[in-house]
């Protein structure tokens, strides 16, 4: 096994945490784009 | 391109150049040349982004924007999603098994047969692909430089040769962090230019307003269209299984992050691409609305292609078309700048309603334009059919608007999009060719200076082969459009393979191998099933769905050879449990 391979995640986290942190990240990017969407839409 | 821009331009590229060679010179083995010298995790990321973020990038994305929107956003909504399955579950067991190629894993998993065949499936589509990633970018470049093709691929191909051949993986991964901060740079800079320039009446705000009236700030939708190109779920789906091949299982990819100091920091590496790219082409994608909303008032060329422009005004058949198209076009642009004065006249905020009559009357002007430049483009494709037009919409803002010095910023970082994804791939394809055929079954016991210095006459021979193909590309018809469908007859039988081999560890080498021939073989007679049918049949009697076949677009053969070789090796898995048992080695 190399060596390392245990290590833990930078800043004291969990990967999981890590792993869910991406996903709120991606969703809060979704709901902006959305938002944008939504506020400058021109409806005719 | 003044003096100052000049400098600019050569001092960048030149500095990378020799800073990365010179940093990374003396590799005394294959170790160190191949799989890098145990990176932390922000260079894996910043050289992960770099490889992927080609010159093209640059050129088309804000083009894409001016000319559709910002939808094309959503095609990097499944990377994330990627990201995670790659750090959970693919890096750890590259990582145990100290792999210096992704296919050496296959060997391990499987045997020898399908590590080969995995290999040579990636030698020749990312061996043509490395000679696109030049030539597409030197095809525009060189008529804005106005230098010959031949020495702008020659100019991009020989800097890149020069300190991968030195300094291999380890100065692929140094100059793409110089080469991604100079990306980065420049396109903020840019931005920052694009607004700077605006009318002075125009606030931020209204500059979104503007966008959002003409159509371009349309990120996200969430309908349920197949015949919809770029839609919510097509992003989120098709984006994760693009990703998923091309980061898990594409050498020039998987190189960047299996070189890293430990798992922990390739795998924080791959995360923050994750959490990275899609703000980036957020940032890309903005910034060709920006330039489309300062060209509301100012006004824009009918043809950015200098060179198709200069070719169809020098016809004598299609001077006079051009004429009375740039002469409507004007009109158009006239009369949308006078609206634009009167709104602003009338309403102190600037307020702009879509109940607005004068509103709706822009946007009929602007679809009037819309059509004008489609049928300009019309032209265009008779005189310069290889390139498109909304490659040069940048370059021209750029070239057109910009001070000097920041003109050769932004050449700069299109010429080191271009070397830092050229040199991931002659690097990769240096790796597979040295290890996965020479050392595994030319010659197995060797020096390890023996080794380094094949590796180096490697990389240099694909090297001089990307050059030549980018140089001769021009000569062949749709040669790009068929380096493209190649790359998509293979790319998912390929990642076929690694899924069964990650994710399903009761199917054995016998079945996945001859799964995956058959799949590409259906794949090959999808791809001639046109010809085929037009051979031996009567079209007229032919059901439907096989002319649906016939007429599949090239995308989905990466879905269909991916699902063909997991099914076909799951029912010979079924019918065959023991075959191939004795031969499997049990290293996972």
């Amino acid at each position: 096994m190399r060596k390392g391979e245990e290590e833990k995640p930078p800043f004291g986290k969990s990967w999981k945490q890590w792993y869910w942190a991406v996903l709120l990240v991606l969703l809060i990017q979704i709901g902006v784009y959305y938002f944008i969407t939504q506020k400058y839409k021109w409806v005719p | 391109m003044g003096t100052l821009d000049w400098i600019v331009l050569l001092g960048t590229l030149l500095f990378i150049v020799v800073y990365g060679a010179w940093k990374t010179r003396g590799s005394k083995d294959i170790e160190s040349y191949l799989r890098g010298n145990k990176d932390r995790w922000w260079t894996i990321c910043l050289s992960i982004m770099a490889t992927q973020a080609s010159a093209i990038t640059f050129l088309s994305t804000p083009g894409q924007a001016y000319e559709d929107g910002m939808r094309f956003i959503q095609n990097y909504f499944g990377l994330p999603l990627a990201m995670i399955v790659i750090s959970a579950t693919m890096l750890p067991v590259y990582y145990r098994l100290k792999v210096f190629t992704a296919y050496e894993f296959l060997e391990s998993r499987f045997d020898l047969k399908i590590r080969l065949l995995a290999a040579a499936l990636f030698l020749i589509q990312r061996g043509l692909a490395a000679g696109i990633t030049i030539y597409a970018p030197a095809i525009v470049l060189s008529t804005i430089l106005g230098w010959s093709l031949a020495t702008t691929n020659f100019f991009i191909g020989s800097l890149v040769i020069f300190y991968t051949v030195s300094g291999g993986t380890r100065a692929v991964s140094q100059t793409q962090k110089q080469q991604m901060a100079v990306m980065m740079g420049g396109m903020i800079v840019a931005g920052v230019m694009v607004l700077y320039l605006m009318p002075k009446e125009v606030s931020l705000g209204q500059v979104f307003q503007v966008a959002g009236i003409m159509g371009k700030l349309n990120l996200v939708d969430f309908k349920f269209d197949l015949a919809e190109r770029y839609t919510f779920w097509s992003g989120l789906l098709g984006g994760f299984f693009l990703a998923m091949s091309y980061f898990g299982t594409d050498h020039s990819q998987v190189a960047r992050y299996i070189g890293g100091q430990s798992v922990a920091q390739s795998r924080v590496g791959l995360l923050f691409n994750g959490l990275l790219k899609v703000p980036m082409q957020f940032i890309i994608l903005l910034i060709g609305v920006l330039v489309f909303v300062f060209f509301q008032f100012e006004k824009p060329p009918l043809i950015f292609n200098p060179v198709a422009y200069h070719k169809i005004n020098t016809s004598p058949t299609l001077a006079p078309v051009l004429q009375n198209l740039e002469k409507a076009h004007a009109n158009c642009f006239e009369s949308k700048i006078q609206i634009w004065r009167e709104i602003n006249q009338e309403q102190q905020n600037f307020v702009l309603s879509s109940e607005n009559s004068k509103i709706q009357k822009l946007r009929h002007l602007q679809n009037q334009a819309d059509r004008i430049r489609d049928q300009a483009l019309e032209m265009v494709k008779i005189v310069d059919p290889k390139t498109r037009d909304i490659d040069y919409v940048f370059l021209h803002f750029v070239l057109h608007y910009l001070p000097q010095g920041l003109v050769g910023l932004i050449i700069a970082v299109i010429l080191s999009a271009a070397m830092s994804s050229t040199a991931s791939e002659l690097n990769a394809l240096a790796s597979t060719t040295t290890i996965d055929f020479y050392k595994r079954s030319i010659r197995q016991k060797a020096s390890p200076s023996h080794y380094l210095w094949v590796s180096k006459v490697v990389t240099f021979f694909w090297g001089i082969a990307a050059i030549l193909f980018a140089t001769y590309a021009s000569l062949f018809e749709n040669l790009i459009e068929a380096v493209n469908i190649l790359g998509s007859l293979f790319y998912g039988t390929v990642l076929g393979i690694f899924l069964i081999a990650f994710y399903l560890r009761f199917v054995r080498s016998f079945a996945t191998f001859w799964a995956a021939i058959i799949a590409e073989l259906v794949v090959l007679h999808l791809f001639f099933l046109r010809q085929i049918i037009d051979f031996l049949f009567d079209k007229s009697a032919l059901p439907l769905y096989i002319e649906t076949l016939a007429n599949l677009g090239y995308l989905w053969y990466n879905v269909i050879g991916c699902v063909l070789t997991i099914v076909f090796a799951v029912i010979l898995q079924w019918f065959y449990p023991y075959e191939g048992l004795k031969k499997r080695r049990k290293v996972l």
